[in-house]
């Protein structure tokens, strides 16, 4: 690169009010976009603190009263579990999720745990998002990198060739002592500068003033940039490549044009309608369906259901109870039948679940197609605001709630008293989150996805560059 | 001469490879994104209907039980896929097509399939009505363009005028050429479209006449889009400046606007979250009566008067089982709040609609896209009307199963645990008497008001262009 041009087209840029209105619009688009996923994910974070917040303080009540000999009903084992989402888990808010509002907006974030079925846990009363702001996609940071930075690279890079043939001035350039790569790469280099410089310094200016900077990893941080900047680089690359081209301006704004319809729009809607046809997901209904097969009247099974439950775990069953005499209460009976249905409808949540997880493999592929796609992916996933989170989160939740039904459980269907004892052993959740690896892995199937694009169009222009001669027409 | 500048326009319109090669596509697409829509419909319609079947088998299969248990036991109110959503499948993915009616609590529509969906399902959808919205008024503006800028930059359209050419004639001849060409593109579209609702609903009329009307309102828009483009290409000097503009406007208006719309109307008027809501709901629900809690002061208040009313002294020696009257006495006190909290929710979702209608006076994009959406039976009115529907059937089936419980004498002398040996037929007339829930969909012109500011919107945006195209005609300079 020769570092006059790229001092010449500085001088030329910076005199165009085109430049200052671009990157205007990139820098409020990018101020608004963090705005709103910012506020969007601090509104979930402040939900959740208070959530914990006020079960904890439920717990010490319930503790406290139990300390100082309380009334019967507390002491009961049916107390905990009564209220079917005493017990709610929640989903950490990741430092970045401001950047991405993802799946946040349509996952649930909270899953209440109790032993009533599942039909009728507390996030089944969930969705009251208006569904129509769904379906338009939240106005954050990644929408902004992933949408709007393509088409503020085009506008700024369609004509960079074009425009200098059409006047006129490019014989002139060129008969200077400059070729025609050092003149392109200078042009794309200085607008690479400026775009990319513009998104970080936004980026870093909004987080220190918001206050969010000393809590954001550096390392997710830069990760973040660094497939923000791949991104901006693949753009780039397209612009040049078309640009080497022969071809009027005005062709080329509509290639570049088409290519940004076909990266960010057509395949993605495409390879979605693609994974739904290869793998569709089976309706949860199906699984309520099942669930309520064969209604049930709660004392005629009672004594079925209670050998069944012991059945599958034995170890819960003491010297006292071998008779299967539990307490004839409506509790107990309702309770059992709770668990039944959870267990007829368990095949299939456990086919969705494999289902969902064939799509995000399938999607994991299929993402080396378009590096909108493959990006979108990667600010889900450093921003944990991506399906497999939510799905693991899903997945641990279910797990936990066996966990707390296989202690509440017994306890209630025999009316054992709650012993202090017991509230220092109730079962606590606590989410793990997918191995560091694993989501490095997957980040770097996405990257060299767009990586390779890139270099496979960068390689296109270089081996085009070679031939100038007739360029000049 | 008016014939003569059409025909010279659409020649040299076909003659353009790259016009020819972008037609082909997104016709074609057009076509394969109807059947896709027609299969994934056919699916989601034949679960949807053997759901709802299914719901109702339960519900009778049901052994004897004290009518408020049954209650408890519910029933399923399944909204079927509307027949356009094989074109415009709106919100559908976001919302849910399931409400739980069960005593004492009004739930929101469950299962919204976008949240088992992988994370693209949010970057667009692959449907005929999203091809008709965004790429044909894309082939517009590729078509349109260079109409006059390009004849400008060569030259031609200072001869064209020098031979006395009327600049009206030529305006709208070329006009012409280019919604003919279009027309003639959306054929092969609406004859499938109309084939395939033929197939889906047979003779009913409605679906084919919801379907024209959404044809008219996207002809509207394609107007509107023809005469801005052609009004641009016949103001400014370079064809390159023209199509920048009309790309610029298409970008913004298509993917950018709705977006911000969106972040605008929810930062404006948020929406409570789904915690806060159903607090405020159960708080409520605690100042009143509930059937459920037989300790409560309201409670032994009502029962008191009761037996007041009965002139007796004892529950015992009451003729309607108490139960089932506080029962109800506590629905009718739920319902008050939650038609109270719903009506809050809803004024929310209105504020938010008002702010997506005053953007959608300058962006007629948004216009087009509600327009479809209500005429397809996608949009959230027509999801808000099931609701409230499901939300009536609910109330009454909750009531005739509490009635029971008060009125019917054999539920005087049982013990709640004697149900599972109760032989009598009762039940199994009880649970089959249940009226079945059969949703009547709103009428077309009820849809057809609620929707019609969005194609007045569009109607003013074709006008105002008319007199812009007829003002820049006049004044076309070569």
């Amino acid at each position: 690169m020769k570092i006059t041009v790229f001092k010449h087209e500085w001088k030329i840029m910076r005199r165009r009010y085109s430049t200052w209105l671009l990157l205007g619009l990139l820098f409020s688009a990018l101020l608004s976009g963090w705005f709103n996923g910012h506020s969007h994910a601090a509104a979930l974070k402040q939900k959740i603190e208070r959530i914990v917040g006020e079960q904890e303080e439920q717990y010490a009540t319930l503790k406290n009263s139990f300390l100082e000999g309380s009334t019967e009903e507390l002491k009961a084992a049916e107390s905990p579990g009564k209220y079917g989402g005493l017990h709610s888990l929640t989903l950490p808010v990741q430092p970045l999720a401001a950047l991405t509002v993802g799946q946040s907006d349509i996952s649930p974030q909270i899953i209440g745990v109790g032993v009533m079925n599942k039909q009728r846990l507390p996030q089944d009363r969930y969705g009251y998002e208006n569904p129509i702001h769904l379906l338009n996609g939240a106005f954050d940071v990644a929408f902004v990198i992933i949408v709007l930075v393509p088409l503020i690279i085009i506008a700024m890079s369609y004509d960079i060739i074009a425009d200098e043939r059409e006047r006129g001035i490019l014989p002139l350039l060129l008969a200077a002592p400059v070729s025609m790569p050092q003149l392109l790469i200078g042009k794309i280099v200085l607008r690479f500068i400026l775009v990319a410089g513009t998104c970080l310094l936004t980026l870093l200016i909004s987080m220190i003033f918001s206050g969010q900077g000393p809590s954001i990893s550096l390392p997710m941080f830069w990760t973040w940039m660094i497939f923000t900047i791949a991104y901006i680089l693949f753009w780039f690359a397209l612009a040049a490549f078309v640009n080497i081209g022969r071809s009027s301006s005005v062709r080329n704004a509509i290639r570049l044009s088409m290519a940004w319809l076909a990266f960010v729009v057509i395949f993605p809607a495409l390879v979605h309608v693609l994974i739904e046809m290869v793998h569709p997901v089976t309706p949860r209904l199906k699984a309520v369906n099942a669930a309520r097969e064969k209604p049930m009247e709660y004392y005629a099974e009672k004594p079925r259901l209670a050998e069944q439950w012991y059945q599958r775990f034995p170890e819960l069953k003491t010297e006292a109870q071998n008779a299967v005499t539990v307490k004839e209460s409506f509790g107990a009976a309702f309770w059992l039948l709770q668990e039944e249905m959870d267990r007829r409808a368990a095949p299939v949540d456990k086919q969705i679940e494999s289902e969902i997880a064939r799509q995000q493999e399938l999607l994991r592929f299929l993402s080396l197609i378009s590096p909108s796609i493959a990006l979108r992916e990667a600010f889900n996933l450093i921003s944990g605001t991506d399906v497999s989170r939510y799905q693991s989160f899903r997945k641990q939740a279910e797990l936990f709630r066996l966990e707390w039904r296989k202690f509440f459980l017994p306890r209630a269907i025999h009316a054992h008293k709650m012993t202090p004892k017991d509230y220092m052993i109730i079962p606590v959740f606590d989410f793990k989150e997918a191995a560091g690896k694993s989501i490095l892995f997957q980040l770097g199937l996405n990257i060299i996805g767009i990586g390779l694009l890139t270099l496979l169009v960068v390689l296109k222009v270089r081996h085009k560059q070679t031939d100038t001669s007739n360029m000049l027409v | 001469m008016l014939v003569r500048i059409i025909r010279k326009e659409v020649t040299e319109l076909i003659r353009d490879h790259r016009l020819r090669i972008f037609a082909a596509g997104i016709v074609v697409l057009t076509a394969v994104a109807l059947c896709v829509g027609l299969v994934h419909h056919k699916n989601v319609q034949a679960f949807r209907q053997e759901s709802q079947l299914l719901t109702r088998q339960q519900w009778e299969k049901q052994p004897a039980r004290n009518p408020h248990g049954a209650a408890h036991y519910g029933i399923y109110a399944i909204k079927d896929s509307p027949v356009l959503s094989f074109i415009e499948n709106g919100i559908s993915d976001f919302s849910g097509y399931a409400m739980y009616l069960e005593a004492h609590y009004q739930n929101p529509m469950r299962y919204r399939s976008a949240e088992d969906a992988t994370a693209i399902s949010r970057m667009g959808n692959f449907t005929a009505g999203a091809m008709l919205q965004y790429y044909f008024p894309l082939f517009i503006i590729l078509m349109a363009y260079p109409c006059f800028a390009s004849e400008r930059e060569n030259g031609t359209l200072r001869q064209l005028l020098a031979h006395g050419v009327s600049r009206h004639k030529l305006f709208w001849g070329k006009a012409i050429a280019i919604l003919g060409i279009q027309a003639v593109l959306c054929l092969p579209i609406i004859a499938i479209s109309l084939v395939s609702i033929w197939y889906l609903s047979g003779s009913e009329s409605e679906p084919i006449l919801r379907f024209l009307l959404m044809i008219s309102g996207l002809m509207v828009y394609y107007v509107a889009t023809a005469l801005l483009t052609l009004s641009v290409s016949a103001i400014v000097k370079r064809s390159a400046t023209a199509l920048a503009i009309m790309l610029g406007f298409w970008f913004i208006t298509t993917f950018v606007a709705p977006v911000v719309t969106t972040a605008i109307a929810e930062q404006l008027h948020p929406v409570p979250s789904a915690e806060d809501f159903a607090l405020g709901i159960n708080e409520d629900k605690l100042k009143g009566l509930d059937g459920h809690r037989a300790g409560s002061d309201s409670y032994r208040a009502f029962v008191d008067s009761v037996l007041q009313h009965y002139n007796v002294k004892r529950t015992e020696d009451l003729p309607v089982n108490i139960y089932g009257l506080a029962f109800q006495k506590g629905e009718d006190y739920s319902n008050t709040v939650m038609d109270a909290h719903y009506d809050d929710l809803t004024s929310i979702y209105e504020d938010q609609a008002r702010v997506r209608r005053s953007v959608a006076a300058f962006v007629p994009f948004i216009a087009v896209r509600s327009w479809l959406m209500g005429l397809a039976g996608t949009d959230f009115w027509h999801h808000a009307h099931f609701h409230r529907f499901a939300e009536d059937y609910r109330r009454t089936f909750v009531k005739i199963l509490n009635d029971d419980l008060a009125y019917y004498e054999g539920h005087l002398t049982t013990k709640d645990r004697e149900y599972q040996f109760a032989t009598d037929p009762h039940f199994s007339t009880l649970y089959a008497k249940m009226p079945h829930f059969q949703y009547i969909r709103p009428e077309l012109s009820e849809v057809f008001t609620v929707n019609q500011s969005y194609f007045a919107i569009l109607i003013f945006w074709c006008l105002g262009l008319l007199a812009c195209c007829f003002a820049s005609a006049k004044g076309l300079k070569p």
